[in-house]
């Protein structure tokens, strides 16, 4: 039977099925017509008292107004009311209208993949404003924290009737003055780090200077010229008249003055220790405390006005000087926002024949991927293909990470290359 | 077409009678198309009325643009094969069928080979009994594809509308049907001999 022919199996299936017509009851057909008729007026009966619903569903019965109420519209209305709760879930404090904007509030990764505009709208703006919004009540907590000090102290002085209250008003007393005369000392500071800073600048209009400035300008006027020049950059264009022009700005009496109260030990070692920008900048922000403090009743309205009194233009100065650094020590500008593909083309080109020298007698195509960080130096390499795991990945990833590229604003990027390594 | 049909067009107002004509001029070669793929009377009886069933619930749907059997046909094989595939059942109704078989088969006209040689009938009886044993054995798609292409001898590419699969799955669940049911009825072959030389 196992060689029979199509013809033959065909035959033999026919023949199988006739036997089964045979079986047919006699006067089947003759009931067939009402017994389907029955089951119709049954199921339709089922129906309209709304029990069946998969009847409904797999019939595609014509529309009629028992049918549609039969499921089927109950399902829809739980649909629609089902989305408008997770709509209304989701994030409670954007109303979310359409169906771009749920799934924007869906996935945080997909956002910036496929629903670039919702998610902008959604979700990125809410995280740089929380984080503004943090760095807002970090301050006003600060401010507030001062005030609450100085609340306290305030009123630890003022129910002084007591004698060890007085004694701890003398205490906080004494302790205040400490503070003041802590921040007079730093606040006089920059007094005598100009004089050090501008020795160069102001030995050309102040000779008084010049004896004590000989030992320190060596080593340390390099440094702090460009630094003096570079903020007056923005008043003076450059060069020698960038000289005059500072001494005359900067009060060169003052300057010159400076270190005749100030012993020329201590003068000599400010001028060594912090003749940088970044400690006057730091001496600024030291300043800039005690003027936050101001509305409190602490002594740091009468440090800032003793600051005032002893210098005229010591503010202008430090603000001129904590403006400009500040603008100096901020991250400069770069045009590129992103590295291109051609600057990394060429910044693969100049390493090929390195990662070419890897070949190691197998031919094979290296597949790279390497992340680049802004700075433009490739901070990650990955090899895959036939050579993953393989000396020549090893060798590889050494080339392209000596690759360099032109920096950029923007964030790491994650890029794809293939070296062909053959003789 | 379809318009010019009373009984279509009435059943379609939801006169009970009209689509009464319209099983009783369809109901013979439906109730075969099921009884061929489901293999039992009990079953077939069970589809047919489903098909004629969802065919009313569906006439509202039915365009007119192709035969009211054609499509009747379509309905039909798709409810004989979610029955299949409900369950079990089909299978070993097929066999109780194959047992039937057997039984009618002890009446040669039914087979439609009268024939007065005992033992020719016998060989014919278990004949039957086996294919219809190994039809059940196969799948339901393929044993769906086998009866249409073979029973109901539907051109493939009708088949692959029916089903709604292309017409190189046809040719393939065809080939596979056929295959399978070889191998199966060659094993039966070897059993029956073995136990008749064992007699």
């Amino acid at each position: 039977m196992a060689e029979r022919t199509d013809d033959e199996l065909n035959e033999l299936l026919r023949a199988a099925m006739k036997t089964l017509d045979a079986q047919v009851p006699s006067g089947y057909f003759d009931a067939l017509a009402s017994r389907t008729l029955g089951r119709l007026a049954a199921s339709e009966g089922t129906m309209q008292t709304g029990t069946s619903g998969t009847e409904a569903t797999s019939s595609g019965v014509p529309p009629t107004p028992a049918e549609e109420d039969s499921g089927l519209h109950d399902i829809r209305n739980l649909a629609e009311t089902a989305k408008a709760r997770i709509s209304s879930k989701r994030i409670s404090t954007s109303s979310i209208k359409t169906d771009d904007e749920l799934l924007a509030s869906a996935s945080g990764s997909w956002k910036s993949l496929a629903l670039p505009q919702p998610a902008a709208m959604i979700s990125l703006p809410e995280v740089a404003e929380a984080k503004k919004a943090d760095k807002k009540q970090e301050k006003t907590d600060a401010v507030a924290t001062v005030a609450t000090t100085a609340a306290v102290a305030a009123k630890s002085s003022a129910p002084a009737s007591t004698s060890t209250l007085r004694k701890r008003v003398a205490i906080a007393g004494i302790g205040l003055a400490a503070a003041a005369g802590v921040t007079l000392f730093l606040t006089m500071r920059p007094d005598a780090e100009p004089t050090a800073d501008r020795a160069p600048l102001v030995a050309t209009s102040a000779p008084a200077a010049a004896p004590v400035q000989p030992t320190v300008q060596p080593i340390e006027a390099p440094k702090p010229a460009p630094v003096a020049a570079a903020a007056d950059n923005n008043e003076a264009p450059a060069g020698g008249a960038a000289t005059a022009e500072t001494t005359a700005l900067a009060p060169a009496p003052q300057v010159a003055a400076a270190p005749e109260p100030v012993p020329a030990k201590i003068a000599t070692k400010h001028a060594v220790a912090k003749p940088t920008a970044h400690v006057a900048t730091k001496t600024v922000a030291k300043a800039e405390i005690p003027a936050k403090t101001a509305p409190a009743p602490t002594p740091a309205p009468a440090t800032k006005a003793k600051a005032s009194g002893s210098d005229e233009s010591f503010d202008s100065l430090l603000k001129e000087a904590g403006v400009q650094e500040k603008k100096d020590n901020s991250k400069p500008v770069l045009e590129k926002k992103e590295l291109s593909a051609g600057d990394f083309k060429t910044g693969m080109a100049a390493i090929q024949s390195k990662a070419a020298a890897c070949y190691k007698g197998t031919q094979g195509m290296a597949q790279v991927k390497l992340v680049v960080a802004p700075s433009g130096k490739v901070s990650r390499v990955t090899v895959s293909g036939s050579f993953a795991g393989k000396p020549e990945a090893d060798c590889v990833t050494a080339a392209v990470k000596t690759a360099t590229f032109p920096p950029w604003d923007g964030g790491p990027q994650t890029m794809g290359y293939s070296f062909l390594l053959s003789e | 077409m379809a318009d010019e049909d009373p009984d279509l067009d009435g059943a379609r107002r939801g006169d009970h009678q009209a689509f009464g004509r319209l099983v009783g001029r369809h109901q013979r070669r439906v109730y075969a198309t099921a009884l061929h793929i489901l293999g039992n009377h009990a079953d077939a009886d069970d589809a047919t009325q489903d098909a004629f069933v969802r065919a009313y619930r569906g006439l509202a749907t039915f365009d007119g643009r192709s035969d009211f059997f054609t499509w009747l046909y379509r309905i039909t094989v798709n409810t004989a094969l979610n029955a299949l595939r409900s369950g079990t059942r089909g299978a070993a109704l097929a066999r109780k069928g194959g047992d039937e078989a057997a039984h009618v088969g002890g009446r040669p006209e039914a087979l439609g080979q009268p024939s007065a040689d005992p033992l020719n009938q016998l060989q014919q009886t278990g004949d039957v009994q086996r294919v219809l044993g190994a039809v059940a054995e196969l799948s339901p798609t393929l044993r769906v594809t086998l009866v249409l292409a073979t029973i109901e001898e539907l051109p493939h590419k009708q088949i692959a509308e029916i089903l709604d699969i292309p017409e190189g799955t046809v040719a393939w669940r065809v080939n596979e049907a056929r295959r399978l049911l070889r191998l199966r009825l060659a094993e039966d072959l070897v059993t029956a001999q073995t136990s008749k030389a064992r007699r």
